[in-house]
């Protein structure tokens, strides 16, 4: 069967895992040209993304001593299940921040790669699947220390990742910011926003083409402001723009709860939870409309063991959440029968975590 | 897909045998068949069973079929696309060498070469 056309050849080898790539890269030096090739990665990449076959992506959890992936659709992640599967249900990784000796302070994720914000303003770019990493160097303005924010964001129309890396001014309502592309390999100033936000969540959360962080509005006044909204930052178009939480009358009273965002299932997301808070979730069924949010999970905080918080994480093949319990432990939860299964836990204390999808795109664009 | 203005007109298909071509039109007419029934949800599961039994062959048929699908002047699209997936899912749990038996590849890497790129790729291996 040697003489199976390239195109061919191409169709089906971008529909294997990229462990299953990594190793075929020996089975000849025409299979090992192929798939590192460029445009095969690109529609390996584009085809991880968007298989509705089969599951592509992982949690990275992040803990003092640890650094784990987890296949959560594998039913070996459970508390009580001792078979040890091919899949590699939980592996655990080495950190790629030893390597580079910096220590970090906070991390984010964007489809196939993982970023480290680390101390000194350093940031390190990762690919969990094929372990390369990438220090990316010092933009050249340097930025004060307070109310820095990052994320990273993919445009699809160009194929490649964007690191935004922003600064919100004390003085006046100016977002300074700088965004770095792979594939450049530089920083770049973007044209200052003004916009009247303060306190913006750290690291942003990707989706739909934009990266979203949690912000505040300024107080006028100088008074204690809850009000939240959404910054989100658009790669292509590279405009900062602001969308409305959803209808959050109820929440004004509530002092212990806070908002969190993220991506569902492709949909822009929005969580408000906390100590003794009941989880909801709302999710953005179209992106840009306001009027769209709905409410899909309403959780009892009394239903599931925690003390503190629940995050949800992603959502599995057939529809359960996985939830992250006050940065400790993980479950599976089946919405329509109410039960919920334990993950096995892999760390001693409690962590970070990031969804990513297993890709062989490398760091170096 | 063969127009209906081109329904009595002889089309080439060199190098395909007859139990190739039946197996195309056993496809073919099926999913047309299926696309008429009125109760979709039936129709979908009935059509999901279909495309595993049909794909339940030995390797050199499925070759064959994925061969015809593409061919030019056939195009079909959704066999192409089963017939890809189920030898995308043949080879995934393989090593390098079944997958070189199963597809009759020569290596052509010296030891030390093959050495070299699994060391490259050792995260694959793991």
């Amino acid at each position: 069967m040697s003489n199976l056309p390239h195109d061919i050849l191409i169709d089906i080898l971008s529909r294997l895992p990229a462990k299953s790539l990594g190793q075929f890269k020996s089975v000849s030096k025409y299979w090992y040209s192929l798939i590192s090739s460029p445009r095969f990665i690109k529609l390996h990449h584009r085809r991880a993304l968007s298989d509705t076959n089969t599951n592509h992506s992982r949690v990275l959890i992040m803990s003092t001593h640890s650094l784990h992936s987890v296949n959560y659709e594998s039913p070996s992640c459970y508390e009580g299940i001792d078979d040890d599967d091919n899949l590699n249900a939980i592996i655990s990784l080495n950190d790629p921040l030893e390597k580079e000796s910096v220590g970090e302070k906070a991390l984010g994720s964007c489809y196939g790669l993982v970023f480290f914000v680390c101390y000194n303003d350093v940031i390190l770019l990762w690919n969990p699947t094929t372990r390369t990493t990438r220090l990316i160097p010092d933009p050249i303005t340097p930025f004060s220390n307070a109310t820095r924010f990052y994320g990273l964001g993919y445009d699809h129309s160009i194929d490649d990742y964007t690191m935004v890396r922003a600064s919100r001014s004390i003085s006046s309502d100016a977002i300074t910011s700088q965004v770095f592309s792979l594939k450049t390999g530089s920083w770049r100033t973007i044209k200052d926003a003004h916009m009247n936000i303060n306190d913006p969540d750290e690291i942003g959360s990707f989706s739909n083409g934009a990266i979203h962080w949690i912000v505040r509005h300024r107080a006028h006044n100088g008074g204690f402001n809850k009000s939240e909204t959404i910054l989100s930052f658009d790669v292509k178009d590279e405009r900062f723009l602001e969308i409305r939480l959803p209808n959050s009358g109820e929440f004004e009273n509530e002092e212990s709860g806070f908002w969190s965002v993220g991506d569902l299932k492709g949909c822009l997301y929005v969580v408000y939870g906390g100590d003794g808070v009941d989880m909801d979730v709302w999710v953005m069924k179209e992106y840009g409309v306001e009027r769209s949010w709905s409410k899909v999970i309403k959780l009892d905080w009394i239903r599931v063991p925690c003390d503190y918080g629940m995050m949800p994480v992603c959502f599995t093949h057939g529809d359960d959440v996985v939830i992250d319990l006050d940065s400790w432990d993980l479950v599976r939860f089946n919405i329509k029968e109410n039960t919920y299964k334990r993950f096995k836990k892999c760390s001693t204390d409690w962590h970070f975590w990031v969804v990513y999808t297993e890709t062989l795109v490398s760091p170096f664009g | 897909m063969i127009e209906d203005d081109y329904a009595n007109t002889t089309v080439p298909l060199p190098n395909v045998t007859s139990m190739i071509i039946s197996k195309v039109i056993e496809y073919c007419k099926k999913h047309v068949e299926s696309a008429k029934n009125e109760d979709k949800k039936t129709a979908e599961e009935d059509l999901k069973n279909f495309d595993s039994e049909f794909v339940k062959v030995d390797k050199d048929t499925l070759f064959d079929l994925i061969l015809a699908s593409a061919a030019n002047y056939l195009n079909i699209k959704s066999l192409l696309d089963l017939t890809c997936q189920t030898a995308a899912d043949m080879i995934k749990g393989k090593t390098p060498e079944e997958v070189r038996k199963t597809f009759n590849i020569k290596n052509d890497f010296t030891p030390e070469e093959e050495a070299e790129v699994r060391r490259e790729n050792a995260w694959a291996f793991e």
